[in-house]
């Protein structure tokens, strides 16, 4: 079965920086894939890549196979790749429900259309209650969700989470666990990106390890935390915090 | 031949003069991220301030120079809190407030100006108008010359300034990433005062020489706008080096354009290039824009 | 722009009296013509123009955020494509207007491309450029008559041209509703203003759109152009092409309140009613350059709501002027 995402060779610079040094990786079809790394590792660079933020200087990006790189961002969203950004980038202006909506417009012709569609993915993620607020008076963890619902309006195959559980609480993350998980069991496939380390061990099958734009490591979680190399990556502080 | 070499110096001489502001709307962006659409009055009442200062005073206006950088400067520092407010903090669309305001500082200025002083074509003279050097082959105006010389010194001295300083290195980090700067302990606003009334006073200056070079009236600051504007543009948004070739690009357009077709369609060539600039090389022609 | 929270605040009215002023209203312009001097009738023309030319320029500024500073190029080109058409070239009134509708709509859009693509600083720049430029080629072309400007036919009804710019203006605000409040269309442009990036990541193809926007707010401007030639009967670059048509129309917005569905139409008429009766104490003047100026900054300083803004409440900056002048002195101690 084609995997749904491949990238192969993908290097990228800005200036005199290396971001990303020949990233080859692949997500197989269903999984749920953990991203970890330093910071300035190359994750979010790698995000961008991949949703054509900017193009690479070089290697290729393919959807379900079939070559997406040097597409323009909405091309790519319109082909099945959803994601979030780090510091959620809602719409102010606009109520939650109208957010979603925005993503929605791709499969839903009139407003009426998306906006039914976007209180269904509301209800999904727990925010139906604030669908008419403005975002404005929206806290940081529900902006979090609100991202989220506002990529799956958009019904990707591929869904990209930036740090989803960045200054949650332990119960905060909990609930964000089981809310990936239950995207994945709608048929998604969802690479993360976290700090948050118990929850990127519980979650994921698979986990990739950057550092200095190169991978280091890739493997199941109990292994990952047992790697050498990983574990000077991270100059030791994650040890106890891995275990 | 002789027309040739003729209109290409005077191309290079106006387009050194035009670099100084150049440079001043340049660093704007790149520092503070605000297009001053104001650049033009700038130039307009530099060249009126001086008039008026003839006039009354007497002397030559060269030597008020150094009193309208000092009263631009002054301006400058005075009008920078207002615009920082227009863009900063809690309001949504900072980018589009700043070029709003400025827009309407722009429009202010002008209507100040005609109100006050009507529509009356002035001019300047200085010792300079009228005189000549000659440099082998050819003959250059004077004024053409100091007008250039004055550019060069004044681009220089700033490019020292910038790279040869500590607050040249402040500027220059907060032009390339604000936040990191403050972090390092770089006073960010105190920057921006001071980039937009340097600039400010660079661009009275220049306004004094362009007064004595051409003539004074309310309006003329629209060509200065897009002159500025065609700079930038050409060179990249907030990249400095940059604006030096596209100052020199513009001042040879224009030459060229007034003496072989007809000075009507200098803004024209001017629109059309910008236009196609922006179409194939939007980051400007070296690709370092931002 | 009105998403369903501000609808549930405001109290609660019933349907009824809002239909029976809007039919009332409606009533009171049709029947306009009739009822008063010709005075009034040219004033109502003139206010009905600008609630027009506002209203098309917030398309653009207002809902998508994007600056176009030289909007006024659009309603002069309409003026002389109108001009031309029915002088040169023999054409009927309405020809000349959709002429001049379509090509203002296809002039926007090939500046549009290039300049929409990057920030909107660009968009700024290019299109005041492109309206510097405009009235320039006016001043110096033939065939508009250069600087002397040109006559059209003579055709002095003077309640014709009320209708038809009633007709064209309530086409404006229409379409603004259809298109911008009702549909994914105007969300889409209220999406690209909040956040382009995150737009373009969700699938909005933020350059077509934008451009298609463009163009929809060229259009009007470019038929209300060719009424103002046909109506005036002589126009030259100074009275359509002149920069103050631009200011008129930002400072308009800006007042009433960007991205607004009323706030053109509140800001056109504020603004007329003040310039009239500024020009009945001081005559032509410059001074009203001034004005314009100090009332943009102004509201960009204080409401950058708008009227429509401080009334829902949203933001209250008016205590602003004390903090400003505090924040200001502290600043001036050398």
């Amino acid at each position: 079965m084609t995997p749904v995402l491949e990238t192969q060779n993908l290097t990228k610079s800005f200036g005199g920086i290396l971001a990303l040094d020949g990233l080859s990786l692949t997500v197989p079809t269903g999984a749920i894939v953990g991203l970890i790394g330093p910071n300035g590792s190359g994750k979010t660079t790698f995000f961008n890549l991949v949703t054509g933020v900017y193009p690479p200087d070089r290697g290729q990006v393919r959807f379900r196979g079939r070559i997406i790189t040097g597409l323009r961002p909405h091309r790519i969203a319109r082909l099945g790749i959803g994601r979030t950004f780090q510091i959620p980038a809602p719409f102010v202006k606009m109520t939650v429900l109208d957010n979603v909506a925005v993503g929605a417009f791709i499969h839903a012709g009139t407003l009426a259309a998306a906006r039914r569609a976007a209180a269904e993915i509301l209800e999904f993620v727990g925010l139906a209650a604030r669908a008419s607020e403005l975002v404005s008076q929206v806290t940081l963890e529900d902006r979090k969700r609100l991202e989220l619902a506002r990529a799956l309006a958009t019904r990707p195959e591929l869904l990209l989470l930036d740090e989803v559980m960045a200054g949650l609480n332990p119960a905060e993350v909990r609930a964000a666990v089981e809310l990936i998980r239950a995207i994945r069991a709608r048929g998604l496939t969802i690479v993360v990106v976290e700090h948050v380390m118990d929850a990127i061990l519980s979650l994921c099958e698979r986990i990739v390890v950057l550092d200095g734009g190169r991978k280091i490591a890739e493997d199941v979680p109990e292994r990952i935390v047992a790697n050498e190399a990983v574990i000077r990556a991270y100059l030791g502080e994650r040890r106890s915090a891995a275990r | 031949m002789e027309l040739f070499l003729q209109t290409l110096i005077d191309g290079a001489l106006i387009g050194g003069l035009i670099i100084v502001v150049g440079v001043g709307f340049s660093l704007c962006f790149g520092v503070m991220h605000i297009v001053d659409f104001a650049v033009g009055e700038w130039v307009m009442l530099g060249a009126y301030t001086a008039y008026w200062l003839v006039r009354y005073l007497g002397q030559d206006p060269m030597v008020y120079l150094p009193l309208i950088f000092a009263l631009f400067f002054a301006a400058g520092w005075l009008v920078y809190p207002l615009i920082y407010r227009a863009v900063s903090g809690r309001r949504h669309h900072p980018a589009l407030m700043g070029l709003v305001f400025t827009f309407g500082l722009s429009t202010l200025a002008k209507g100040g100006a005609l109100s006050a002083w009507g529509y009356h074509v002035r001019s300047v003279s200085t010792w300079l108008s009228g005189q000549s050097v000659s440099l082998g082959v050819t003959t250059l105006p004077a004024l053409r010359l100091a007008g250039f010389v004055f550019g060069v010194l004044t681009t220089v001295l700033f490019m020292v300034f910038l790279y040869g300083t500590r607050m040249g290195v402040s500027i220059r980090a907060t032009a390339q990433d604000r936040e990191t700067a403050a972090l390092l302990g770089v006073d960010v606003r105190r920057v921006g005062e001071l980039v937009y009334a340097t600039y400010a006073g660079l661009t009275g200056m220049t306004g004094v020489l362009i007064g004595a070079l051409f003539s004074i009236h309310a309006a003329m600051g629209a060509k200065y706008v897009i002159f500025a504007f065609f700079v930038v543009v050409l060179a990249g948004m907030g990249y400095v080096p940059g604006v030096i070739v596209a100052g020199l690009i513009l001042g040879l357009i224009q030459s060229f354009v007034g003496v072989y077709i007809s000075g009507r369609y200098t803004l024209f060539a001017l629109f059309l290039l910008m236009y196609l600039s922006l179409l194939v090389a939007p980051k400007g022609i070296l690709r370092r824009g931002l | 722009m009105t998403t369903p929270v501000a609808e549930v605040q405001s109290p609660a009215r019933s349907a009824v009296p809002r239909w029976t002023a809007g039919a009332l209203l409606a009533a009171a312009l049709l029947l306009l013509p009739f009822t008063v001097s010709s005075f009034w009738i040219r004033i109502a023309t003139e206010v009905l123009l600008w609630a027009g030319l506002a209203q098309s320029w917030n398309i653009i500024g207002g809902y998508t955020g994007y600056l176009s500073f030289g909007h006024g190029a659009f309603f002069g080109l309409g003026a002389y494509v109108t001009g031309i058409g029915m002088t040169v070239l023999g054409w009927p009134f309405a020809v000349g207007l959709v002429v001049s509708g379509v090509l203002a709509a296809a002039l926007a859009a090939a500046i549009g491309y290039p300049t929409l693509r990057l920030r909107g600083a660009y968009f700024a720049i290019a299109t005041w450029a492109f309206g510097e430029m405009l009235r320039q080629a006016a001043t110096v072309l033939e065939v508009t008559g250069g600087a002397f400007g040109m006559r059209l036919p003579a055709f002095l009804n003077l309640p014709f041209f009320y209708y038809v710019t009633l007709g064209v203006s309530t086409l404006v605000y229409l379409t603004t509703y259809l298109l911008l409040e009702r549909s994914p269309f105007g969300y889409k442009l209220l999406a690209i203003r909040e956040h382009e990036e995150a737009a373009e990541m969700v699938g909005v193809n933020t350059v077509a759109v934008k451009v298609n926007a463009f163009a929809l707010s060229a259009f009007f401007p470019g038929v209300l152009g060719g009424i103002y030639a046909y109506w005036l009967t002589y126009i030259h670059p100074d009275s359509v092409l002149g920069g103050i048509i631009t200011d008129l129309m930002v400072v308009m917005v800006f007042l009433g309140g960007m991205g607004t569905f009323w706030g053109p139409l509140l800001g056109a008429f504020l603004v007329q009613l003040v310039s009239r009766s500024l020009w009945l104490v001081w005559g032509e003047s410059t001074l009203y350059l001034v004005i314009i100026g100090a009332a943009i900054c102004i509201v960009v300083l204080f409401m950058p709501g708008g009227i429509v803004g401080l009334l829902e409440g949203r933001r209250a900056p008016l205590l602003a002027p004390r903090a400003a002048w505090r924040w200001w002195r502290e600043r001036v101690r050398w």
